[in-house]
């Protein structure tokens, strides 16, 4: 059963038919899943004031129902660093069409993975586990099960992915906390089950992951038509 | 569908009476009436009723003007009139209270034209309405050799264990010729078409709960319901392995099943996953079909990858162990125990004791073919054993090595049954019809007292690896 807030969210998200990111983001973390501090604003002093809240540096992005590739706008500012900066990106990303907004967010680091849902028509919902940036793209580098997967699934995914190296530690680098992703990659299943009559696909994209823990840095939600 | 409605499937498997609507009185083209011929000619015992408003008679057999002249309700109707007129013969069997029902003909969905979608969509709605079990259109629906029911696939065919459903009845045919030949019988197979009604899973429910099937292979190009398939092959594989040879892979392939059976291939990506996680066994063409079924049924239970190569040549020997190391399994080396037991009669010059043991003694002396197997029976790095064996004619400078040895290694192999899977590999498929005869007729022999025999190694050990992953996945469930 879905919860109260979400059913609400997916209500008003019908018009565009995709849920925008602070949506996206309050979905995922009233369902347990680590995301990054965040605040929308639409004028430089809710913008100032929420990167202060939050620590320089941040992260801005649009927010815009007519927006659904936000990158493709350049819609995402990395690395913030002062007022200053963040008030000239408030300046432009407030000229993109439908501009809702503008998502302040901690700046997260780790090692880039992609998890991702899709509605098969003949086999429902199926999760999707690959290398982000270039590696998806590129070497279609990923894994897919049918949800929801147990622990044993998750483990198979990840041992699936030629880069695997990169999560287990390679030429010195920290390896990543596998316990934390298979258990984001199990918990993201059982969600995609929930809401496998309303949604159409989801990606996770990045999830930032580091010895510590598995953040969800953006997150897109697209509906059923 | 529960399982409960699951079962009632078996009665298109073993009707008592058929009739046959859509027989021409002179025709015996492709239809009703060729249907009519061929389970005449396979002795079928129940009663046959050809429908014709025309005729009195049709083959012999007194024909009828409708279902409801009938003298009793049929087990099954097999409907073969053209595709406009399917749907007044469905109301025609729902009003006599027929239940099962095969449409033969085609021109549904597949055509791909708006007409025939709503034609197929009229035949489903039909059956949901007036509660008809089908199988169709388009196919050529239930088989069973134990029934008779051998209008087409392997005729006269073989009563066995193996169920087939299957979206293609072409691709059946074949697979049950072949295996048949083989000696591994088959006790249903369903070449199910376009699947407006009854669909792949409905007969994969129904042959999980049927206790004839030990083994169910499966042919498919689409799904409808991918999750109820996935879900239910998750529960079934465990107990009963699962073979499926899935169609429409490639762009070019996935574009003809449309074209087949009106559907979609689905994503192959999404497909290998299913594989993964249910444990059904995929293959890619019908020699790995029939291979991997050869071995799923004959073989008893492999608790490893370890494979024993008894052959002769060193480049053999070699170019064996390659393939199975391709394949994931291993060629251990052989116990110092083991390697005592054989050393004694392989000469030092010219052959090689151990894993693969390369001695043509071998071919020529069964009881040196036997003490290595011993041998490797009791041997705990030994899981499995491949036996390489020459035709006569071309085993070049041993003129004494006759086909006689044949029936004394079936009996050795066949003594030690619950030993370690064994095959044998005869390796002729080049163009001298006398050898093709010869490797085929001693293949057959082998496989018909129940042991694997296959055309070339890579094909054995094909369908070894695959039995090898099906039995480390599912343990003490697997193998017989």
């Amino acid at each position: 059963m879905l919860k109260k807030e979400v059913k609400a969210i997916f209500e008003k998200s019908r018009k565009w038919g995709w849920v925008l990111e602070p949506d996206a983001q309050k979905i995922l973390s009233l369902y347990g899943f680590k995301t990054p501090k965040f605040g929308v604003a639409a004028t430089e002093g809710e913008a100032v004031a929420a990167a202060r809240k939050i620590g320089y540096p941040v992260v801005a992005k649009i927010v815009s129902p007519a927006v659904v590739h936000k990158s493709d706008v350049k819609g995402v500012v990395v690395g913030i660093k002062d007022d200053e900066t963040l008030v000239r990106t408030l300046a432009r990303l407030s000229k993109i069409d439908g501009f809702a907004g503008m998502l302040i967010a901690e700046m997260v680091k780790g090692l880039e993975l992609i998890v991702g849902a899709k509605n098969d028509f003949q086999f429902g919902p199926m999760i999707l586990l690959g290398m982000g940036g270039v590696g998806v793209e590129i070497y279609k580098d990923v894994s897919l099960r049918m949800a929801p997967l147990k622990t044993r699934d998750a483990d198979h995914m990840i041992q699936e992915l030629a880069a695997r190296k990169l999560l287990t530690g390679y030429r010195g680098s920290e390896p990543v906390n596998l316990n934390a992703l298979k258990k984001t990659i199990v918990a993201f299943s059982h969600l995609m089950m929930d809401m496998r009559d309303v949604v159409e696909s989801v990606d996770l994209n990045p999830v930032m992951c580091t010895a510590k823990s598995c953040i969800v840095a953006d997150a897109r939600i697209m509906l059923k038509k | 569908m529960s399982l409960k409605n699951a079962r009632e499937l078996g009665s298109f498997f073993n009707p008592e009476s058929i009739a046959v609507i859509g027989v021409s009185r002179e025709s015996m083209s492709f239809g009703g009436s060729s249907f009519l011929h061929h389970w005449l000619k396979a002795g079928y015992s129940g009663r046959l009723y050809p429908i014709n408003p025309k005729a009195t008679e049709v083959l012999g057999l007194k024909a009828y003007p409708s279902l409801r002249a009938l003298p009793e309700v049929p087990d099954l109707v097999m409907v073969a009139v053209r595709a406009d007129l399917v749907p007044a013969a469905l109301t025609e069997c729902a009003d006599v209270g027929a239940r099962f029902i095969h449409v033969l003909t085609a021109g549904f969905s597949e055509i791909g034209t708006p007409e025939g979608r709503e034609l197929e969509a009229r035949l489903a709605a039909i059956a949901k309405e007036r509660n008809l079990r089908i199988i169709g259109p388009n196919c050529m629906g239930p088989y069973s050799p134990a029934s008779h029911l051998t209008a087409w696939g392997g005729i006269p065919g073989l009563d066995g264990r193996l169920g087939i459903i299957s979206q293609s009845g072409g691709v059946t045919q074949r697979f049950t010729e072949y295996i048949s030949s083989l000696g591994v019988g088959v006790s249903k197979a369903a070449s199910i078409g376009n699947a407006a009604v009854l669909d792949s899973p409905d007969f994969l429910e129904f042959m999980a709960g049927d206790s004839d099937v030990d083994l169910i292979a499966v042919y498919l190009e689409s799904i409808r319901d991918g999750r109820r398939f996935f879900d239910l092959a998750r529960r079934v594989t465990p107990r009963k392995p699962i073979i499926l040879l899935k169609g429409g892979e490639s762009r070019r392939g996935a574009a003809t099943v449309s074209s087949h059976t009106g559907r979609m291939a689905g994503d192959p990506v999404i497909w290998k996953s299913v594989f993964e996680q249910t444990g059904i066994v995929p293959v890619t063409n019908l020699q790995e079909w029939v291979d991997a079924c050869l071995a799923f049924s004959l073989l008893p239970k492999t608790r490893g990858k370890g494979v024993f190569i008894v052959g002769g040549g060193g480049g053999n020997s070699v170019i064996f162990s390659d393939a199975c190391i391709r394949a994931g399994l291993e060629v251990p080396t052989l116990t110092d125990r083991s390697m005592g037991r054989i050393r004694p009669f392989v000469p030092v010059a010219g052959s090689i004791a151990g894993n693969p043991l390369d001695f043509w003694g071998t071919y020529l002396v069964n009881d040196f073919l036997f003490e290595a197997l011993n041998a490797a029976y009791e041997d705990d790095s030994i899981h499995m054993v491949v036996v390489d064996r020459l035709i006569p004619r071309i085993a070049f400078h041993s003129p004494d090595l006759t086909s006689d040895s044949f029936a004394e290694i079936v009996e050795f192999i066949q003594s030690r049954r619950q030993a370690k899977p064994t095959v044998f590999t005869i390796d002729y498929d080049g163009g001298d019809s006398d050898l093709i005869r010869q490797g085929s007729d001693l293949r057959a022999r082998f496989c018909r007292a129940g042991i694997p025999a296959y055309p070339s190694f890579e094909r054995a050990i094909g369908a070894l690896a695959r039995f090898y992953r099906y039995c480390r996945r599912f343990g003490h469930a697997a193998g017989r």
